[in-house]
């Protein structure tokens, strides 16, 4: 699920709850869950291991 | 009717001993001190009146016939109400745990009256740890012994009120995202976060069982070793190679991020401190921790979720039992994916690996605990410079970094600044919390000014 989509889901939520803290703390969450995905280090991790010698296979990039 | 001694507590079990005051007399120093203060500090949720002065006959007694039982003979020390005390409730300030009884003392507790401490009461603290002004709890707002319309920063915030008023010689807090750190810059006292795990969590309401540590708030650094070397169980006083050690400590500045936005009082005051510092034989070099902006996205993505799945039972069945804000932000974790969590802690091992590379370049690191002056009660928002934010963020700006990574971590005053408590922080290597505290030690003076 694309993170957009879950918060969403999330604000909808909230929005059953009436609980408008809630909400802005979401719409937080929302911001820093999108800082956490763009992270350079986030990408290192995935795509870039640190002994180029090793292979790391992720769901990403393997080919079957 | 003496005074609480201004003595490091080694003096004042020596004094103790030769008879110069008694126990007894230190506890009514301090109960009388919880009489003329509490009502307006509200430090305390439970003092435990007839058994501290019954517990203090008897270390006289004993102290008389020569026993000593330990380091903290027949000193009174205050606990955070989130450690438990068997027979008594551990609230952490909560109507949640109304009806709550402990059945035995968590370890700390058990290593304090196995040193002979004297456990003087229960203090007041922001719900369930979960915030750092020590306003939100059932037990009502603390206050700022400098300023009453003040916050005294959380969420150990009874525990620093208690120490800094002499209600008690010293305390134990904890410290999740600076919870100990933080009241102690507010007030104007030492406060320690050792290594991760180095002090046991047994008995201790868990906030975040992956960044929660446990530690003293007292009033010299002398105390807080002491302290801390009774809840870890370790014997040894100073690192033996910091006895023989011949060269001033190197303090690194870590200046990006931490100094982007501070207050310019506490800027000032932080200025003055290095000042003394080098005037005193230390030397000042910039350290950088490249991904330190990072802290408080891998902070949250930690935290939230992991509060959430220790309070997911009782949001269930007493939800509205919670203080509103703690509640909302309980609930908030709910809404973490797992991915993302996951995620955070490969970013707490890049922040770790580079707080280890920093502490490479230098031998402790030097920044204010706070950047901020202690805001007025009921504060949202504070502005520094042409920036708002929030209190919680910024309040935690400075600690934070350092729970997620786990390395050691001091609070010291260090002077004032319209007349209200500045703070500074020395970070250590881990599992090196007593090299530390050599260093705090041999500056104290110079950055107390």
């Amino acid at each position: 699920m694309q993170i957009e989509n879950w918060f969403v889901h999330a604000k909808q939520d909230a929005d059953r709850q009436d609980n408008l803290e809630l909400q802005s703390l979401l719409e937080m969450l929302r911001v820093a869950t999108s800082l956490l995905h763009d992270a350079d280090w986030c990408t290192q991790v995935e795509l870039q291991p640190s002994d180029p010698e090793r292979h790391v296979a992720t769901n990403e990039t393997e080919q079957t | 009717m003496i005074q609480v001694p201004d003595t490091p507590i080694s003096t004042i079990v020596r004094d103790l001993y030769r008879g110069k005051y008694s126990s007894s007399e230190l506890v009514e120093l301090c109960l009388s001190a919880i009489v003329s203060q509490d009502p307006t500090l509200n430090a305390f949720i439970a003092v435990f009146d007839n058994e501290v002065r019954t517990a203090a006959d008897a270390a006289d007694r004993a102290m008389a016939q020569g026993h000593i039982k330990g380091r903290l003979h027949g000193i009174p020390v205050s606990l955070k109400d989130m450690l438990d005390v068997k027979g008594v409730a551990t609230t952490a300030a909560s109507r949640v745990r109304l009806g709550h009884r402990a059945t035995r003392d968590a370890v700390v507790v058990s290593r304090l009256r196995a040193a002979g401490a004297i456990i003087i009461g229960k203090c007041n603290l922001h719900e369930f740890a979960f915030g750092t002004t020590g306003e939100d709890s059932a037990a009502g707002p603390t206050r700022n012994p400098h300023d009453h319309e003040r916050i005294p920063g959380g969420s150990s915030s009874g525990s620093a009120v208690s120490v800094a008023s002499g209600m008690a010689i010293a305390s134990i807090g904890t410290d999740t995202g600076g919870s100990i750190r933080i009241p102690a810059s507010a007030c104007g006292v030492v406060g320690l976060k050792p290594t991760f795990s180095e002090v046991p969590c047994d008995g201790v309401v868990p906030l975040a069982p992956t960044l929660d540590h446990v530690g003293p708030l007292t009033r010299t650094v002398a105390d807080a070793d002491l302290l801390y070397r009774t809840i870890s169980n370790k014997s040894t006083a100073i690192d033996p190679s910091m006895a023989q050690r011949k060269e001033e400590t190197s303090f690194g500045i870590p200046r990006s991020y931490f100094f982007d936005v501070i207050d310019r009082d506490v800027g000032t005051a932080f200025e003055h401190t290095i000042r003394r510092l080098e005037a005193a034989g230390g030397t000042v070099v910039d350290v950088d921790i490249p991904h330190a902006s990072d802290t408080p996205t891998i902070y949250l993505h930690t935290q939230l979720p992991e509060a959430a799945m220790q309070h997911r039972k009782l949001l269930e069945t007493k939800s509205d039992e919670y203080c509103p804000g703690v509640r909302t932000r309980l609930e908030l974790g709910r809404y973490v994916l797992a991915q993302d969590y996951v995620l955070a802690q490969q970013g707490r091992q890049v922040l770790t690996k580079e707080v280890d590379d920093a502490l490479l370049e230098c031998d402790v690191l030097l920044l204010p605990t706070l950047p901020i002056l202690p805001p007025r009660l009921g504060s949202d928002t504070v502005t520094v410079g042409d920036i708002a934010d929030s209190v919680r963020a910024l309040t935690l700006r400075m600690t934070q970094l350092f729970d997620l990574t786990g390395h050691p971590a001091i609070s010291l005053p260090s002077g004032f600044a319209k007349g209200l408590p500045v703070g500074t922080q020395l970070v250590g290597n881990r599992y090196q919390t007593s090299t530390l505290l050599s260093h705090a030690t041999r500056y104290e003076d110079s950055i107390r000014g």
